[in-house]
């Protein structure tokens, strides 16, 4: 978090909270097979989200960050292919960036998740929103077809 | 959060959601009211401890 956030300066009042939020997608009732039958169909989102709690542990030491720097910069540089790194940078340069930053870090205290993912719908319609999705091809479609497919409420029924 | 029963996910589900996230939003509640910052982040697997 930057430094000039102020958010790290404020005393917390109970638990912090991270909203961690997956795919989503609109859902269309036009794939919904049962929308020819009776049209009592309606639009809806579909989404993956979790909201995480604990405590909030401020981190103001170089060391700690760096290595959390290190860790995010390897992670998402990885799949570039000439995947830059932390130590590309001249050191001192390195140590001033690091001091613009604190880390923050919130011990697990406990977890909601909520997937919505067409699972009250009947077969029919979880398998339209599949076939959608994976023709829609917006943003997150494809990864949303995953996740319905994955928690599919019907998958190895007859 | 509000979750009937047939949108709850599996534990694992929950964790693989977790360990794949790549930026999410941390907020507090301070004097000042809700704070809310969206930050890149990760998520670390330890043995069960308490916060220092």
């Amino acid at each position: 978090m930057a430094r000039g956030n102020d958010q790290w300066r404020e005393p917390v009042q109970g638990e912090a909270m991270v909203i961690v939020r997956g795919p989503e997608a609109y859902i269309t009732p036009s794939w919904y097979a049962t929308k020819a039958e009776h049209h009592r169909v309606v639009p809806t989102w579909n989404y993956m989200t979790a909201h995480v709690y604990g405590q909030l542990v401020v981190h103001d030491d170089a060391a700690w960050i760096e290595a959390q720097i290190r860790r995010l910069a390897d992670r998402h540089e990885a799949g570039h292919e000439e995947p830059w790194s932390v130590d590309q940078a001249p050191a001192d340069f390195v140590r001033r960036q690091l001091r613009a930053v604190v880390g923050v870090e919130v011990v697990i205290s406990r977890v909601e998740a909520k997937f919505k993912l067409s699972q009250n719908q009947p077969r029919e319609n979880v398998e339209g929103v599949i076939a959608g999705l994976e023709a829609r091809g917006r943003a997150d479609d494809s990864a949303v077809a995953a996740a319905v497919r994955a928690h599919d409420p019907y998958a190895g029924r007859p | 959060m509000y979750v009937p029963k047939h949108f709850a996910p599996p534990e694992q589900a929950v964790r693989d959601l977790l360990a794949h996230q790549e930026a999410s939003d941390l907020i507090t509640m301070t004097p000042r009211g809700l704070l809310a910052t969206l930050l890149p982040s990760n998520t670390t697997r330890t043995p069960a401890r308490t916060a220092p």
